[in-house]
């Protein structure tokens, strides 16, 4: 079953110069696969994102998630569809300062009315899953990045979504906190089946994924697909990305 | 481009986060710009009451002054801080300490120039109306608009030095940060609001201490302890006990994690720590005014009654001998006037009685002739005496007179025998009765008794005068009613005094205009700085909104990815203004509850719910249309970053 269908995708940023951010992109995903989509800065990555976690409209083709077109959703029935159907993972957490870890995680479920004790079993339950149970008191600003990002994720994934969209997860750890997450996320892939999207330059954090699509311009320029070693994954994706750009450091892992 | 140049395109381009600034300051400069119009007007300090209003008035520009020049402080310092970031950037491109000083001083310097001639541009209709207003009010003739000089140069330069002062005092007070805190701005994640229980208790402690100081006894004492207290008190009540409640409200899960009561219970103890010192002040100053307010209105609604309590126009009393010319020379005025009028005349007299218990008392006694012309007067059918019966009048409820229907009362002089009683409550009569009661005996009864009395006790001749005009019983008088008029012809007939040594002359509608008139001044005063304070502490939050806004849209726009509707923002929004705009005005009105009645009862003031409620009323209202325009905007600007 499709998870995600993206159907000749146009994006045109209109102004005194029309800017073509995504041409023609066609594009499928699986239920339970984990994509990565990787290209240099300014490749269209974010856009082609934006549109399929509804954020942005297509000018032209349509996203088709879970057999629904979001685009033709009301405002608020979007929000909601955004609620249960899709989970985010940002680069900068996307956390609420005001709200301990706990409440950071929950926010979704109080949206949706859910039962208190059925949210505190879930915060327990997504809270030990990725080892952040004894943080839960805590406010944002006193963990490190990667508890904060461990804490986006349990916010991403408590309300069951079928796509989980990361962009740049990594972006803002350091390597070791980055392996946790990228471990984690794998983990939700495998156990749970949960279809996984993530936008990256880094070819480690790109490497944990099932198949990689590549962007280049806003048009797709190729798609490797893991075997069974994420070493040789590893060294896969490094190849195909000095190929593309003649240099691998033309693809620096630092994104501002 | 030069430096200058620079400046004022910053301000320019910064015009929608310095407009609520710029709007504040004009409205302060206008309203000073207004009262010195007024102060300095030609015809003013020409008339008996012009100057009174006029030192008023002062007195309030005085206080427009003094909050405008910490208004202006607090908002630019506010501002400043929300621009931490340009500065930043500024000092990494290598912008010298001094020249952002200068770049700073001038773009105030522009501010407050535009806000002086904005404010002058938009006074000169102001002044025009609240002369017009004013001329009404204090029954001058209309009060032309004049090229006012010296208000104009006044307020100029008053406000040039405030600027002056605020730019260069903002330089002193603008700590020296690190470039890069200057670069973080404020991005920095807010540290959780600190309450510590045990000052909430020493809140709570406060405000009673306050409630007891005024409710137990009113001693100038009790005041002041009661206004340290209760001020004291409303701080605490701020910056912790209202923390220390959102805190706990927000512990109860079971209450806060529904919809969106997670997101604005949160928002709101950090917005009440932050703003709990511009909140505390707006509601010790709304407090104040509709303290003040609500006194100020409950004497005058008391000076109304008392006028409508009175039906004679003219009372005269004399001293304890006869003087007939008086009266004569009121009735040739009325006379003259073409005024109908009626006279009744008699003598004031306290008749000893004994009481069914056997005790001994006095009460005002009177003829029944007088009385029976005296109804007639009045519109009432007066009641007729059986056979050597009497009357007694009550025009009190509470009054204290201890006779009941069909008792029998012992006159003690001369008859020295019992008249059966009928009691009446008839409250026209309480301004020529007594609280004791009033005693209508038969004329042939009356008689004999008022004799005795002179005879035994020597208490002279009192009489009294007393003249209906029925035409001027339709209410209180405007300024330029014949009532005054006349009043005013008479007693400079009299001789330019109300007293002389053979008798007193009362006239209901001078002494009510009189009242009118100071509280007048008082209201209209108080009801400028009021509106000023209701409507600067309005601006105030608007402006911290604004400031804050930058902040909320960056959490909102990312709450928005992840699933929170539009619809769930506004709700989130509008309650935390909500609570922002309206808990210091309803503070401030229990406040004034508690305060206000304490007082009045001092004063021997009844008239209590009704004027205090108007004035808190009248707050609220004013806050409300302040917070609908407010959410509207501040919810506008957000729904622009959903996504």
């Amino acid at each position: 079953m499709n998870m995600l269908e993206v159907k000749q995708l146009d994006k045109i940023y209109s102004g005194k110069v029309a800017t073509h951010a995504l041409t023609n992109i066609n594009l499928t995903v699986r239920q339970g696969q984990f994509v990565g989509i990787m290209g240099p800065s300014g490749s269209g990555k974010t856009t082609l994102l934006n549109m399929v976690s509804t954020i942005d409209k297509p000018s032209n083709g349509e996203v088709m998630i879970n057999g629904k077109n979001p685009n033709t959703m009301r405002k608020g029935a979007l929000a909601e569809f955004r609620r249960r159907e899709l989970g985010f993972v940002f680069q900068d957490f996307n956390l609420m300062d005001t709200l301990t870890v706990e409440e950071n995680i929950v926010l979704p479920l109080t949206l949706d009315y859910r039962k208190l004790r059925e949210m505190e079993q879930l915060v327990q339950q997504m809270a030990s899953r990725l080892g952040i149970t004894n943080i839960l008191g805590k406010r944002t600003y006193e963990i490190s990045g990667g508890q904060r990002q461990r804490t986006a994720i349990a916010r991403a994934i408590i309300a069951r979504p079928s796509l989980i969209l990361a962009d740049e997860p990594t972006g803002s750890l350091d390597s070791k906190s980055a392996r946790i997450v990228m471990e984690s996320l794998s983990s939700i892939n495998v156990e749970d089946g949960t279809t996984i999207m993530l936008v990256t330059h880094d070819p480690l954090a790109a490497s944990y994924c099932d198949r990689i699509i590549f962007i280049k311009d806003g048009e797709l320029a190729g798609e490797i697909q893991r075997g069974d070693s994420r070493q040789a994954f590893y060294q896969q994706i490094i190849d195909t990305l000095s190929s593309w750009g003649g240099h691998a450091d033309e693809l620096s892992s630092v994104r501002l | 481009m030069s430096f200058r140049q620079f400046a004022f395109n910053n301000v320019r381009r910064n015009l929608r986060a310095y407009l609520a600034y710029l709007l504040s300051s004009a409205f302060m400069v206008m309203l000073f710009f207004t009262y010195a119009v007024f102060i300095f007007h030609p015809t003013i300090r020409e008339t008996d009451t012009g100057p009174r209003t006029a030192a008023g008035l002062t007195a309030a520009s005085g206080i427009v002054y003094v909050f405008a020049f910490f208004f202006v402080l607090y908002s630019i310092s506010v501002f400043l801080k929300s621009r931490n970031r340009e500065f930043g950037i500024l000092t990494i491109l290598g912008t010298a300490p001094a020249q952002l000083n200068r770049l700073i001083f001038t773009e105030n310097m522009f501010v407050g120039l535009v806000a002086i001639a904005a404010g002058l541009i938009g006074g000169f209709p102001l002044s025009y109306a609240f002369l017009g207003l004013s001329a009404r009010m204090f029954g001058q003739e209309s009060l032309p608009m004049y090229l006012p000089v010296g208000a104009l140069l006044l307020t100029t330069i008053a406000f040039l030095i405030l600027f002056l002062v605020v730019s260069a005092a903002t330089l002193v007070f603008m700590r020296r940060s690190q470039v890069l805190e200057l670069l973080k701005g404020s991005s920095k994640p807010k540290k959780e609001p600190k309450v510590s229980i045990l000052f909430s208790l020493f809140g709570i402690a406060l405000l009673i201490t306050g409630l007891l100081a005024l409710w137990v006894r009113l001693t100038p004492m009790s005041i002041l302890v009661a206004a340290v207290t209760g001020i004291a008190g409303t701080y605490f009540f701020y910056s912790q006990l209202s923390v220390l409640f959102m805190r706990r409200l927000q512990r109860n899960r079971s209450r806060v994690w529904r919809g969106v009561g997670l997101l604005w219970t949160s928002e709101m103890a950090y917005k009440l720590r932050d703003n709990a010192r511009m909140l505390f002040l707006i509601t010790v100053m709304t407090a104040l005014a509709s303290m003040s307010t609500g006194i100020v209105l409950a004497i005058d609604q008391t000076n109304r009654q008392m006028f409508e309590r009175s039906p004679f126009a003219f009372e005269y009393t004399t001293y304890g001998q006869s003087d007939p010319e008086t009266p004569a020379l009121i009735r040739s005025v009325l006379e003259e006037q073409g005024v109908a009028y009626t006279e009744i005349e008699f003598e004031r007299l306290y008749s000893q009685i004994q009481l069914p218990n056997g005790e001994e008392y006095y009460m005002q006694t009177m003829a029944h002739s007088v009385y029976a012309a005296i109804a007639e007067a009045l519109g009432l059918t007066p009641v007729e005496l059986t056979n050597g019966s009497a009357l007694v009048i009550h025009t009190e409820e509470r009054d204290t007179s201890p006779l009941m229907d069909g008792d029998s009362v012992g006159l003690v002089h001369e008859l020295e025998e019992s008249v059966p009683v009928q009691v009446q409550m008839q409250e026209r009569f309480a301004s020529l009765v007594n609280p004791g009661g009033l005693l209508v005996l038969e004329d042939e009864v009356y008689a004999p008794v008022l004799q005795a009395m002179q005879a035994e006790e020597n208490i002279g001749d009192n009489h009294l005068y007393y003249y209906y005009v029925p035409e001027w019983n339709a209410g209180p008088p405007d300024w330029n009613a014949p009532e005054l008029k006349l009043g005013e012809l008479l007693v400079e007939r009299l001789g330019g005094d109300t007293y002389s040594n053979d008798g007193y002359l009362h006239a209901r509608g001078l002494e009510y205009a009189e009242m009118r008139q100071a509280t007048m001044l008082f209201t209209f005063v108080g009801m400028f700085i009021a509106l000023l304070f209701s409507l600067c502490s309005a601006s105030f939050l608007y402006f911290k909104l604004h400031t804050e806004l930058e902040t909320d849209a960056r959490m909102y726009k990312s709450l928005s990815r992840i699933g929170l509707s539009i619809a769930e923002m506004r709700s989130a929004a509008v309650r935390q203004i909500a609570i922002l705009f309206f808990v210091p005005v309803l503070i401030a009105a229990v406040q004034t509850m508690v305060v206000v009645r304490p007082f009045l009862t001092a004063i021997e003031i009844e008239v209590f719910f009704e004027p205090v409620l108007l004035a808190s009323g009248g707050f609220l209202a004013l806050q409300t249309i302040y917070f609908l325009i407010a959410q509207w905007l501040y919810v506008r600007s957000l729904s622009k970053v959903m996504v």
